[in-house]
């Protein structure tokens, strides 16, 4: 795969200077990393009456034995650190006018946006005049978790309940059947939540064994967002962490970067919905290829919503993706959500429309729309800054280094039709797909 | 530049001003990101309905998108989606909100094309039978909802009299019988600019932003406003308790209180008191209720209702079954009766909570424009939602149980459980 290693940082900057509008924004960012290998990106925003203090542990699921301890880990921070219990932590996050958030809430229909099969993430966001006790507090949680078994018990049982759930929700199986399928052989494969099996069998001494390995700093990137200088964060950090001990020892994940075969997979799941996952892998987020092929699903997006659910009535969800995982390699999918007695029609249209990036290439007015609309959607999520956090450590993490998150619009303007034409030859053959349906057929 | 009347410099970066056509606006600068939100409130909705006109309000929200003199609904949809424009509106009892969200580049173009629908929308006679259909599929799905079903139900008893108890979406016979006429008529006499309020929030220049804002919503005719509606306050003699039946399984158990409204100096004070209510580690009314081996609910939570001239303080809750929601009631009674489990400590912490959650939620300029919106379509302005969440920093906890004698003593409520056939 051709990489950006190339251009590297350089091109970054360039891109930060040359976007006015982007410059206009660019706050201090600073990047350091502790000698026990801990990545730390601290961002100042003058004047912000909210600070936000966020986690990437990263390789969740390389570390787990029994699928579904990275979750449960997730599940049981809040549950009892140090000396405090769940009340007290629940509590003391009230005190200090703070929000935690380690984990997927499967209830909300939308809460799983940041949820990854990549990484884990802790997210804290706080007023910013108590930041101070909250660096104190968010260290204590990701550094003393206590895990109690009493607490393990009932948030095991939610987690059973949950899995029994999905197992009929078409969505949620068809999902992970096509990651399963897509990442063969590579941790990446595992489901978030584990199975019912699995789950079960998960003790607390499972837990701490996990958190212990994947838990350490050369693992982690810890990103502050606050009103504070660089240099005062920097100092409380290295306080609270610097002495943080454990190395990670991963094996390369060479099981994620092969090749998938195309095939096709029907779950029957009662019911009157079918699900439809339809996709390949792709290369990293560094590869020269990645802005094409992310305009490329934002068309296929606006192109599915205007044909498929506008003008035929076929979906009541659906949308084109991409995703990039660390290993250095990325997914570009297909989704939809139909009446069971569509599914044909439904597939046959996701076809055509991928089928239409190479017979009926997207114009420049198309492309231009595509991409504004991404534009204005990235200046909405950055609003907050947990989510200014999350960004920086996202791509820090997935290689192109967090100045990725400013350049990124750049690049992504560069895109010409001719672009996107090449990476779907290339890349998106429809023969050459993995495709997964579940539901009522 | 055309003319235009400082009405008030609220602080360095929020002003509020009066166009010429008689829109107010409210322009609060931050320029942290190259993004602004434009929430234009217009004083239409479910309370300045007559008889003739239920569900008008919301209908007329969606066929604004339909297409104007100038541009087909896919003109307007590409002018905004080609500009990484988000756009949405909302209706509500007291008002309608139409926003907004871009980058401040193509911002000017995004207020023409929000100006464009709103002023000079022809409702064509197509659009009005597709989105007939659509309006009746939205109460179809809501009839198959038991949450929405207790609440209609809920508000036709309890605010019997008030426009607050018919349904904002209207009634489907209404909505079926409907005419263009009808609906056109409404649309203007409401939608002009003395009628609506914008605010605008994000990275812009001031008198830039007025100017475009005069130019492309153009002057107000010279006929009178239609009329503010007519609310009589709730207030409930003693305690009343309506019990039905419907055809689903769950129960619901739906209580109205007075409350303050929120120009009131202790409203402060009672949001506080709500949140208390509403917290699991310190409210004994949710211990008892929700909490322990055998709950009475699954599910309760208090909310405090800021309406024009209505303002309450409402309980929604989901009991195991009819019996379980009159012992709730009880629980409810003595919770509210005696306020000294409240602490300086709860106090502190929960009005942290509050303020934090605040801010929180504002970080986003589209949801503070969406919390502004009902402010200044209470009659408030910028200076009051200041002021309130500047009140709950304050608050003590004598203040608290001030707020809590003003409300509950007496105690007054209207009551509505709802359950499985077979309950009284």
């Amino acid at each position: 795969m051709n990489t950006l290693r190339a251009a590297g940082l350089g091109l970054m900057a360039a891109a930060v200077l040359a976007l006015g509008c982007v410059q206009k924004t660019e706050k201090p960012i600073v990047k350091t990393v502790l000698p026990n290998g801990l990545t730390v990106i601290v961002k100042t925003v003058p004047g912000s009456p909210v600070s936000a203090i966020h986690l990437l542990v990263g390789h969740r699921m390389a570390f787990e034995k029994k699928p579904g301890e990275s979750n449960l880990v997730q599940m049981m921070l809040d549950q009892g650190a140090g000396d405090l219990d769940r009340q007290a932590i629940a509590r003391r996050i009230e005190e200090l006018g703070a929000q935690l958030k380690t984990h997927d809430n499967p209830y909300f229909p939308f809460d799983d946006y940041y949820n990854s099969r990549d990484f884990a993430y802790v997210r804290f966001k706080v007023l910013s005049e108590n930041l101070e006790p909250a660096l104190d507090f968010f260290a204590l949680l990701v550094r003393r978790p206590t895990f109690p078994e009493k607490e393990l018990a009932r948030i095991k049982a939610r987690v059973l309940a949950t899995l029994r759930e999905s197992q009929v929700i078409p969505d949620k199986v068809a999902r992970n059947r096509f990651y399963s399928l897509l990442f063969q052989g590579s941790p990446l494969a595992h489901p978030i939540l584990g199975t019912p099996e699995s789950v079960a069998e998960i003790t607390r001494d499972d837990l701490v064994r996990y958190y212990q390995a994947a838990y350490v700093p050369a693992n982690c990137i810890l990103t502050i967002v606050s009103d504070r200088p660089a240099s005062w964060v920097l100092e409380r950090v290295r306080k609270l962490f610097g002495d943080w001990s454990g190395s990670a020892n991963l094996a390369p994940d060479t099981a994620a970067l092969k090749p998938v075969e195309p095939q096709t997979v029907e779950i029957p799941v009662p019911g009157k919905r079918a699900y439809i996952y339809m996709g390949t892998k792709i290369p990293g987020l560094r590869d020269l290829d990645a802005p094409a092929l992310r305009v490329a699903a934002m068309v296929l997006s606006d192109r599915m919503a205007g044909e498929l659910r506008e003008k035929r009535g076929l979906a009541y969800r659906l949308g084109a993706f991409t995703r990039f995982y660390s290993p250095g390699v990325g997914v570009f999918a297909l989704v939809m959500g139909t009446s069971s007695h569509k599914y044909a029609e439904a597939r046959k249209g996701m076809q055509e429309m991928l089928e239409s990036l190479v017979q009926n290439p997207p114009t420049e007015q198309e492309i231009r729309r595509v991409v504004n609309a991404s534009w204005g959607s990235h200046l909405r999520y950055h609003q907050k800054k947990i989510n200014q956090a999350y960004f920086l450590s996202l791509y820090e993490y997935l290689d192109p280094g967090y100045e990725y998150d400013l350049a990124q619009i750049r690049l992504l303007r560069q895109v010409r039709p001719e672009d996107v034409v090449r990476v779907a030859r290339k890349y998106l053959q429809p023969k050459q797909m993995v495709l997964v349906a579940a539901g009522g057929f | 530049m055309g003319f235009f009347l400082p009405l008030l410099l609220l602080t360095a970066t929020v002003q509020e001003r009066v166009l010429p056509n008689g829109m107010r606006v409210i322009l609060k600068e931050d320029h942290s990101a190259p993004l602004v939100d434009v929430t234009v409130v217009v004083k239409s909705g479910a309370v300045y309905e007559a008889d003739s006109t239920l569900g008008m309000t919301h209908f007329l929200e969606h066929l604004l998108f339909d297409g104007t003199e100038t541009q087909t609904r896919e003109q307007i949809r590409d002018r905004f989606d080609e500009r990484g424009i988000y756009f949405n509106a909302f209706t509500r009892h007291d008002f309608t909100a139409y926003l907004i969200n871009g980058p401040s580049e193509f911002i000017d173009d995004g207020i023409r094309n929000q100006a464009d629908m709103l002023m000079h929308s022809i409702l064509p006679e197509h659009e009005l039978e597709k989105e007939r259909q659509v309006v009746i599929e939205e109460m179809h799905k809501d009839r198959a909802r038991p949450s929405e079903v207790a609440d209609e139900l809920f508000r036709s008893i309890a605010y019997a009299g008030t426009p607050y108890a018919k349904p904002v979406l209207g009634y489907e016979e209404q909505i079926l019988r409907v005419k263009r006429g009808t609906v056109y008529r409404y649309y203007k006499a409401f939608y002009r600019p003395d009628n609506m309020i914008a605010i605008v929030i994000g990275d812009f220049d001031p008198d830039h932003i007025v100017k475009v804002l005069e130019d492309a919503y153009g002057p107000s005719p010279d006929t009178p406003l239609p009329p503010a509606p007519e609310i009589p306050p709730f207030q409930p003699e003693g305690t009343r308790v309506v019990q039905k039946t419907w055809q689903f399984p769950s129960t619901y158990l739906m209580v109205a209180l007075p409350a303050l409204p929120p120009d009131d100096p202790r409203a402060p004070a009672l949001e506080v008191l709500v949140e208390l209510l509403n917290s699991e580690g310190d409210s004994p009314f949710l211990q008892q209720v929700v909490a322990g081996d055998h709950p009475l609910a699954v599910e309760a939570y208090f909310s405090y209702e800021k309406h024009l001239g209505l303002n309450t303080l409402q309980l929604t809750a989901k009991p195991n079954s009819p019996a379980d929601a009159r012992r709730i009631l009880q629980i409810l009674q003595n919770t509210l009766s005696d306020l000294s489990w409240i602490t300086d400590d709860m106090v502190r912490r929960t009005r942290t909570a509050l303020v934090a959650d605040h801010y929180f939620t504002t970080e986003s300029f589209t949801y503070e424009g969406m919390y502004l919106a009902y402010w200044v379509a209470l009659g408030g302005s910028y200076d009051l939602y200041q002021r309130f969440y500047d009140g709950i920093r304050q608050v003590s906890r004598d203040q608290v149980l001030a707020a809590g004698q003003a409300v509950f003593q007496p105690l007054r409520y209207v009551a509505v459980i709802v359950g499985p056939g077979g309950a009284r």
